[in-house]
């Protein structure tokens, strides 16, 4: 594993000699320092012998540097400064995984510290070791930094994910042929750019940052780390091949960094964008399958204040039912059966039977687990079948229910059981209101007009008890807001919310007196809507 | 079953279903049935019609059936009132059998817990009736007697309240046992109780 990883090196290092400043034989690329970064990285400590010792052999193999004394210092203070950044920086390169803007920053940094730390060492050295002037020496500084910024940049954040690199894969395996292609594109682009002397490198270096760009926004860090290093060694391979001097791939390697900068950068953003927008998606989820299950505790509990209405609802036509069938038996019992009086206990048994069957599914109707479907529905239907729902529980309120504008009336764009409890609540309220109050004149009237607003009806449901209190309005539609002991306050301001999600609207009508008047609007299905108007 | 004679029953109930269910049935025990579906219709009915039972639903709109027990119990001669009640009504159809219903019976109805209510109902209303007719024959003095009878006082005490011997006390208690048809004096006791006469 080590020697498989001194071979790497060596060979990194060794292609890294294409360009070397004869002056200073510093190397403006130097893919290696990225290397040794992750290993450290990956490893921990105890690579760095093996780095530094490893380094030494490739300095006295292709660099020679002084004596080898100074040579293996030289070596031993580049690794102990990579070594040392990426320790301290460990936490900013693991954060790397789950790339955002901040990690991306951070690591940028720790590669930037890197990259100093080791030349500050390297020159101070070379004060000792040679009898280069102060100029030489700085600009040594510079090669070298450049060369392992470069290299630190390109290629750590490829490497630090070993020995998982399935992120990467999945973007070159089951890659479209949209990603081959600014792959294709990033590659020509580099022969075009720095393939033909007479073009002005420098100029035309930015064409390189369309397909890195495109790439990184396509697949984020991974994409811009990937299209970075192949941008890299694209330009590397080019260049070396059109033998350009050492000094203009130094300059141009400026250019290379600030391209990986930014493709990182862009990258880790849109991973972060993507990452918070799945995170909104699944709470959005969330929100919306709470806001369902809390419609169907509503219902639930609009249910269970109806239970006793309703086994008296069912109760009634069963014992009716009964009584027929009684007299039945005991009809046919006698010595001559009068044949049109047993037909019509059979007739009116069964009609009672049936009428108890239409409270049960009424009832299973409105409690089962409502879907968000909207559809076309006759309005007529919906909200006469609600007030069977509470018929028989205002009638033992003593309540006159009256209905006015209820046949024929369009079709309309809804859910049955949302609208459903929609009436029902206000029914239920102004049941409530006039109940407390102990009202002397008990009635609700539910009403359905055309509206002003074109293309919706209105529906009203009007009481004659004491009205709402002025102090009550302002939070009217507030949830978890009620005047009832019982009462959780969510019923208006749920109905609210099922009324805007059907496109109208939900008020209290406060110019309304004496009494209360709630009003509620809901869109025509677009066939009905001429008609309506006129 | 013995077959009673043609008597009439008055159904009042705000739900069609029940009361013709309950005509239909109880026609099948011979009974003449009369529908109404509210209060306010059957004190109308009684200006004209005499049932000899009411089968009144506990719950209804308007006036509901408590309310009407009350109304009935304030008119001198009322027929027998039974209550239909149902699940969970029972508080409401006990204070109504404390107004004076006498008796109360749940929904879904049983025929013929129904039919034997209303028999005995209407038995014991005529055994009343019977009552009130015979003590109206009694003297003014034996009523006198009666009275002080029904609120427990002894011969004796009757002797010293109304200044007389106590052998005309007896004489006056012989023939009050008598014209009510008591053959003992706990059934002259019921008799006396069933007119109120225990209380002023």
């Amino acid at each position: 594993m080590v020697v498989t990883f001194v071979l790497i090196y060596m060979t990194t290092y060794w292609l890294s000699d294409v360009f070397r400043l004869p002056e200073t034989g510093s190397t403006p690329w130097n893919p290696e320092a990225g290397l040794a970064m992750a290993a450290i990285y990956i490893a921990g400590l105890r690579m760095l012998p093996v780095l530094a010792i490893t380094h030494f052999l490739c300095l006295m193999l292709w660099a020679p540097y002084s004596t080898p004394f100074w040579t293996a210092l030289l070596a031993a203070a580049h690794m102990a400064a990579l070594a040392g950044i990426t320790q301290a920086g460990h936490r900013a390169l693991a954060d790397l995984g789950t790339p955002t803007t901040h990690a991306a920053t951070r690591f940028v940094a720790v590669a930037f510290l890197a990259t100093i730390a080791s030349a500050t060492l390297q020159m101070l050295i070379s004060t000792f070791a040679t009898d280069w002037s102060l100029l030489k020496i700085l600009r040594f500084g510079m090669t070298v930094s450049v060369g392992n910024m470069v290299g630190i940049v390109t290629l750590l954040p490829v490497l630090r994910g070993y020995p998982d690199f399935k992120r990467l894969s999945t973007i070159l395996i089951p890659a479209n042929s949209l990603t081959w292609l600014l792959f294709a594109m990033l590659l020509l682009t580099c022969v075009l750019v720095f393939g033909f002397e007479s073009l002005n490198q420098f100029k035309f270096f930015y064409l390189v940052f369309v397909p890195v760009i495109a790439l990184a926004m396509l697949h984020g860090m991974a994409g811009g780390a990937i299209s970075a290093l192949a941008a890299s060694i694209s330009m590397i391979a080019v260049l070396a091949l059109r033998n350009y001097g050492a000094t203009d791939v130094a300059e141009l390697q400026f250019l290379m960094i600030v391209l990986a900068i930014t493709a990182l950068l862009l990258g880790a953003t849109i991973d972060e964008r993507l990452r918070v927008h799945s995170e909104n998606v699944a709470y959005l989820i969330r929100l919306r399958e709470s806001e369902e299950a809390l419609l169907r505790a509503s219902r639930i509990s609009l249910a269970s204040e109806m239970a006793a209405a309703v086994s008296h609802e069912l109760a009634q036509p069963l014992s009716a039912a009964r009584s027929h069938i009684r007299a039945l038996r005991r009809r046919l019992a006698q010595p001559k059966p009068n044949k049109q009086q047993l037909l019509s206990d059979i007739d009116a048994a069964v009609n009672q039977i049936d009428a108890a069957g239409t409270t049960i599914r009424n009832t299973r109707d409105f409690l089962r687990r409502g879907d968000n479907e909207k559809v076309s529905l006759k309005l007529a239907q919906v909200l006469q079948s609600s007030l069977e729902l509470v018929r028989p529980e205002l009638r033992r309120s003593n309540i006159q229910i009256e209905e006015r504008g209820l046949a024929n009336l369009p079709e309309v764009i809804g859910n049955r059981t949302q609208i459903t409890q929609v009436l029902l609540n206000l029914v239920r309220n102004a049941r409530d209101a006039m109940v407390d109050a102990d009202s002397a004149r008990r009635s609700i009237e539910v009403a359905a007009s055309a509206t002003m607003r074109p293309g919706f009806v209105e529906i009203s449901v009007t009481d004659s008890g004491p009205g709402v209190a002025a102090d009550v309005v302002p939070h009217l539609f507030s949830p978890l807001q009620s005047n009832k002991p019982e009462g959780l306050g969510l019923g208006l301001s749920l109905s609210s919310s099922i009324v805007l999600a059907h496109g109208g609207s939900l008020w209290h009508d406060a110019a309304f007196s004496p009494g209360a008047r709630f009003v509620f609007t809901l869109p025509l299905a677009v066939d009905q809507r001429t008609e309506m108007q006129q | 079953m013995k077959k009673p004679a043609k008597h009439s029953i008055m159904i009042v109930d705000d739900e069609t279903a029940i009361r013709n269910s309950l005509a239909s049935l109880l026609s099948t025990y011979g009974f003449e049935t009369h529908t109404l579906a509210s209060v306010e219709a059957m004190l109308n009915a009684l200006q004209v019609s005499h049932p000899s039972c009411i089968l009144l639903d506990v719950r209804m709109p308007g006036i509901d059936g408590l309310q009407a027990q009350k109304l009935l119990a304030e008119q001198d001669v009322s027929p027998p009132v039974i209550m239909m009640s149902g699940h969970g009504d029972i508080a409401m159809a006990v204070a109504a059998i404390k107004h004076g219903a006498s008796d109360f019976i749940e929904k879904p109805i049983d025929d013929e817990k129904l039919v034997a209510a209303i028999e005995l109902a209407i038995e014991k209303h005529s055994q009343k009736a019977g009552v009130a007719q015979r003590y109206a024959s009694l003297s003014p003095r034996e009523k006198v007697i009666a009275g002080l009878v029904a609120k427990g006082y002894s011969t004796l005490a009757i002797a010293a309240e109304l200044g007389i011997s106590n052998r005309t006390v007896d004489h006056h208690r012989a023939n009050l046992s008598a014209k009510m048809q008591a053959t003992s004096l706990p059934q002259l006791m019921g008799f006396l109780f069933e007119l109120n006469l225990h209380v002023d």
